[in-house]
């Protein structure tokens, strides 16, 4: 494989519900091996985004590459090059731990004789192998989102896609949830698409950024150098102020709440079962 | 933009599907990249399933997730096998006894039971499709639709509906 190829590569990416744009002309480019963080305010178009390059929306060809491979003609093959998170909790409560991670494999094909092992190791490296046989109903906010990881490591996924993986969850399970996706991220060198609205997290663990606002993306590059081209009028020194400034236009008295009644039904129901 | 370095924003301007169109050298650079690495990844961790055994495949897997689901929750069975015996007691037993239905030689019950089966595996259909509905909701479909399962065959194409007709011709003239 050439190593150049960039992990994931999006070109003029449109994607309208009806007469809205939810996503209008972004561009990325991730490189291989980094964590890649899209930010954005609720409704700037970053799950419409997640979901056109995960194949669940229906894109025009040449729009999307995961690892070369476009998802308008190769579906399949992409999906076996993805490991996902949704935003809302995908975990099955009436099933185990093992369970969980186990039918993924399955899913993705895992052999048999190796299944048991791969489970093994997706729920060991994120710090569940002890309680794997208990029922995932029982597990708590952080511990669900950890066996989440989980499903989605089984299949070892080359780029690993979490849309906002911590919402709902306090500030220990948090720093939980990183810890492990950056000790898989070393192990094993995938690359990871990140969406969260945490600043602090998205400064501390992402390589680069992608300011998005209105579906397009205001600002690229790594947190310093998206802190530095800060403007002297905006005043500001953190990750959290070149979110305001880019995704607030000129000022924070031009900027206005996105979002819509689903959105926020769906972060609730979200945040909800996690606690 | 997919630049590095950041970039001031952008005045809302009109120009949002510029990039619609992709350039004909990106394609054709993406498109030779794709064959080198469609092999890498097909010779990835484990060897694929392709052709006509992935949906049976997947049609196993998914059905062994529900019977996990009911080893783990009996109760579900046996309210499942409560139902139609208890149609067959109440109902059985009392149209037996009035003669509500003329059923010559043929005992009531047995003329009875193959409705109700009928009826409880109905019943449990229509319980697990609005159980997808439920998973949908969760998220579970969302993650399972990003797995290499292919979608069943979508019914044919309907005819498109005739043309309206004027609201003052009715349909039959």
């Amino acid at each position: 494989m050439n190593a150049s190829t960039p992990a994931l590569e999006v070109t003029g990416l449109v994607y309208a519900y009806k007469q809205n744009r939810a996503v209008d002309g972004i561009d990325l480019h991730v490189p291989q091996g980094s964590v890649y963080g899209l930010l954005g305010p609720n409704g700037a178009g970053k799950t419409t985004a997640i979901r056109a390059i995960t194949t669940l929306l229906p894109i025009p060809p040449g729009m999307v590459r995961v690892f070369g491979r476009d998802p308008a003609r190769d579906q399949m093959g992409v999906r076996r090059s993805l490991g996902y998170v949704p935003q809302q909790l995908s975990a099955d409560a009436g099933l185990t731990g093992r369970e969980n991670v186990a039918n993924f494999a399955r899913l993705f094909d895992v052999p048999r004789a190796v299944r048991a092992e791969k489970v093994e190791r997706a729920l060991d490296a994120v710090g569940l192998l002890e309680v794997a046989d208990r029922m995932a109903k029982a597990y708590s906010g952080g511990m669900v989102r950890r066996l989440e990881l989980a499903q989605a490591l089984v299949s070892s996924p080359r780029l690993l896609i979490l849309d906002e993986p911590t919402i709902g969850l306090d500030p220990i399970a948090r720093d939980s949830v990183w810890r492990h996706i950056g000790d898989v991220r070393a192990a094993t060198g995938m690359t990871v698409l990140v969406t969260t609205h945490y600043m602090d997290e998205a400064e501390e663990y992402c390589d680069q950024i992608a300011l998005m606002h209105k579906g397009r993306i205001r600002a690229a590059g790594t947190p310093q150098q998206l802190i530095a081209s800060l403007p002297p009028e905006a005043s500001g020194t953190s990750l959290e102020d070149a979110f305001r400034y880019y995704s607030g236009g000129a000022g924070l008295e031009e900027s206005e709440e996105g979002g819509d009644f689903r959105d926020v039904r769906s972060t609730r129901a979200t945040a909800s079962r996690v606690r | 933009m997919t630049s590095a370095v950041p970039a001031p924003p952008r005045a809302e301007s009109d120009d949002g599907a510029a990039g619609v169109d992709t350039g004909t050298d990106t394609q054709s650079r993406a498109d030779a990249d794709a064959d080198t690495d469609a092999d890498a990844l097909t010779a990835a961790a484990h060897p694929i399933r392709t052709g006509w055994t992935v949906l049976p495949a997947r049609m196993v897997a998914l059905s062994i997730v529900e019977l996990q689901k009911i080893r783990h929750d009996r109760s579900e069975i046996y309210s499942r096998a409560v139902t139609p015996l208890l149609w067959l007691a109440v109902f059985g037993e009392t149209f037996t006894r009035i003669h509500a239905i003329p059923t010559g030689r043929t005992p009531y019950l047995a003329y009875l039971s193959p409705g109700i089966i009928a009826q409880s595996a109905m019943f449990i259909a229509i319980f697990y499709g609005i159980q997808i509905i439920w998973e949908r909701d969760a998220g579970v479909l969302t993650k399972l639709m990003v797995t290499p399962t292919p979608a069943p065959p979508s019914s044919p194409p309907r005819p498109s509906p005739p043309a309206p007709r004027p609201w003052s011709r009715p349909w039959w003239y």
